[in-house]
């Protein structure tokens, strides 16, 4: 009798209250004052590891389940996403916060269980991604950045997979918009326990519109070399005089870009996982540029020119538990590769091959408390050319390593070799792991670099800067950084 | 010269702050038996496991304030609801002598892939009564997230990463109702 009427007095319930409300984000900012005259920035970018070569950044997403799934039965659910993220902060940005900087990066809504038992529909934007490297902070196993459309999803036991379709045309023409129909898929397949693999790709189609200026379109006859220097419409008019009129007429055309994912993750033993990640990548074109010739504009369009860029990337990241409770160590390598076959001329980030390893360490001396070990290196190389200033007062533009005030290579070398370490103490209220959030960090970072003054900076850019500020010769950089992260 | 004094004044800021003793809890003046039943379940409802080390830390944590743990390995499969589950957790015979029951209901559910982590939203009921006296039952809610690094990782994973949080509201009620601490 006293338990039947105990029953009534507590909460018939099986779980806790759940709001259907509920909101999620991604923070980190830092202090890095510079007294070298970088920007606070260790190094330029991630490939000697996102830790001190990142700067501030905050995400959050909401979601609202409008028809909240129902544990244990097939129902019909939705819900509703909106992701809001960027890179600027008061204080720790140049922009201080702008919220124009600012961007609705995901908004979409899924449904699960309508139509078709264990598929998830989405609607809007598409993002999907494998996994990442941490150490770097890349996924380049990922599809649908771009994308706003229609996914479903089917996962049924050890089966996951996405086919998607939808339009890429804003993400990657902005105000120039043209629509790039995209369509892939993603398939996982848990092979066993601790074992899996995956593959996709995804195709953008842009088609030919006549009439249609920000379709793709090519200017007949134009030279690259002439491109880069922004002297076509001058080489005509030297070739033709008086005929500005008859520069060629811009020819439409479709344009076809495409990319392959592949991924393998393996865990055992003390490897606590193992993920393995390629892409490879043709890119579209681009659009046209303008070039003012006589007080006119002229537009040319690009597209048979910058067609030809592709993209190999393949990064692999390890985890490793060396002494349980005690110390931990993460293993990053990646390498990359980026060719441009219309370009023979000048160097470009579309024309170069890339490798670097991370090995960070992470010991625990309390459960709160850690320190954090990290190291990098990084070779750089340019496929055109030279592309790096050893000196600060190396030349700027050459051609085959000799100042040309034409020249289209710039500096005096075509290899950037850069080594970082990173040192300091980590408090770490959630306890142990080298992903645990968040973490308050005192960093200690150095670099070295082939190249002088390898960071952001305000140091000169060209000659004529040069003549009057001068630059120093700074292969070392150093950096103290205060900073916490956290996902919440 | 400055860069580097700050830099090893803030250093020893830091390691002496994380060095800080915590509070002991407040204690029970006897040794006191309570019967613990955990319940933690993935978002269709079904049992899984979050490894070993919350059970250890909750009956380590326990037993700080003189308060002994009968662990209970009940079937809740078909028991939906918080009260009766708590009456079975009470009536079960491995509870006999203990004064305490307390359950823990965990649920994990999948949130979305967030800035490179897998975030899932475990929500908790923590529910202690008297043993003979299920009315006055006592609960507390949390909601807490947890970031999971790969796909693979499940909802035992998600509970077992927000362990600290959950212990730490477990522990709340027990010093508001068992112990009587503040």
């Amino acid at each position: 009798m006293l338990v039947a009427l105990a029953s009534l007095l507590v909460p018939v319930r099986a779980e806790p209250e759940r709001s259907r409300f509920s909101a999620g984000g991604y923070l980190r900012v830092m202090a890095r004052p510079d007294f070298q005259g970088g920007d606070g920035k260790l190094g330029y970018w991630n490939l000697h590891g996102r830790l001190l070569n990142e700067g501030p950044y905050a995400a959050l997403e909401l979601k609202l389940d409008l028809l909240p799934e129902v544990a244990g039965k097939n129902t019909p659910w939705t819900s509703v996403h909106a992701k809001i993220e960027g890179g600027t902060v008061q204080g720790g940005t140049r922009d201080n916060g702008s919220l124009a900087n600012l961007r609705l990066s995901q908004l979409y809504a899924r449904a699960g269980n309508v139509g078709l038992a264990h598929v998830t529909w989405q609607i809007g934007t598409l993002d999907y991604y494998f996994g990442d490297l941490g150490l770097y902070d890349l996924r380049p196993a990922q599809i649908f950045f771009e994308t706003i459309g229609l996914s479903a999803r089917y996962q049924r036991g050890d089966i996951d997979l996405l086919i998607g379709v939808g339009d890429s045309g804003y993400a990657l023409r902005g105000e120039q918009y043209d629509s790039v129909l995209t369509g892939g898929l993603a398939l996982r397949v848990k092979l066993a326990e601790k074992f899996q693999i995956g593959i996709g790709g995804q195709l953008l189609w842009e088609p030919e519109v006549r009439g249609n200026r920000f379709a793709p379109h090519t200017t007949p006859g134009l030279d690259y070399e002439d491109y880069l220097r922004g002297e076509v419409v001058q080489r005509f008019d030297e070739q033709n005089p008086g005929r500005l009129d008859d520069l060629p007429k811009p020819v439409p055309q479709s344009a076809l870009g495409w990319k392959a994912i592949a991924y393998v993750g393996f865990g055992a033993g003390p490897l606590r996982w193992n993920n393995l990640f390629a892409k490879l990548e043709h890119r579209l074109g681009d659009q046209f540029v303008t070039e003012t010739y006589q007080g006119r504009d002229f537009t040319l369009h690009v597209n048979d020119l910058t067609n030809q860029r592709y993209a190999l990337q393949i990064g692999n990241e390890a985890q490793f538990q060396l002494v349980e409770g005690r110390l931990d160590l993460v293993w990053s390598l990646l390498y990359g590769q980026d060719w441009d076959d219309d370009n023979a001329v000048a160097p470009s980030d579309f024309d170069r091959t890339y490798y670097s390893t991370v090995l960070r360490l992470q010991t625990y001396l309390t459960p709160e408390l850690h320190v954090l070990l990290e190291t990098s290196l990084a070779r750089e190389k340019s496929r055109n050319g030279n592309a790096y200033r050893r000196f600060g007062d190396s030349v700027f533009r050459s051609t085959d390593g000799l100042s040309d005030a034409r020249g289209l290579e710039y500096g005096d070398s075509d290899t950037r070799d850069t080594w970082q370490l990173k040192v300091g103490p980590v408090l770490s209220p959630l306890g142990l792991g080298v992903y645990t959030r968040p973490s308050f960090r005192l960093l200690y970072g150095l670099q070295w670099s082939s190249q002088v003054n390898a960071f952001g900076n305000s140091f000169v850019e060209s000659l004529d800067q040069f003549n009057q500020y001068g630059a120093p010769n700074q292969r070392f950089h150093h950096l103290v950084a205060l900073e916490v992260e956290a996902w919440f | 010269m400055v860069l580097i004094r700050t830099t090893l004044a803030t250093l020893a800021c830091v390691v002496l702050g994380a060095c800080l003793a915590s509070t002991p809890p407040a204690k029970l003046s006897e040794p006191t038996r309570i019967a613990v039943e955990l319940r933690l379940e993935g978002p269709d409802g079904s049992a899984v496991e979050a490894g070993p080390q919350l059970r250890e830390q909750l009956t380590g944590e326990l037993l700080r304030r003189n308060l002994v743990t009968m662990p209970l390995s009940l079937d809740l499969e078909q028991q939906r609801t918080t009260s009766r589950r708590l009456e079975v957790v009470a009536a079960d015979p491995a509870a006999d002598g203990a004064p305490w029951v307390l359950l823990v209901e965990a649920r994990a559910r999948f949130f979305s892939q967030l800035s490179g982590r897998y975030r899932w939203e475990v929500e908790v009921r923590s529910t202690l009564a008297p043993r003979t006296a299920l009315a006055d039952a006592q609960a507390s809610d949390l909601a807490v997230a947890a970031f999971l690094q790969y796909e693979h990782e499940g909802p035992g994973d998600a509970i077992a990463f927000v362990r600290r949080q959950l212990v730490d509201d477990v522990l709340g009620l027990v010093d508001r109702v068992v112990t009587r601490s503040p």
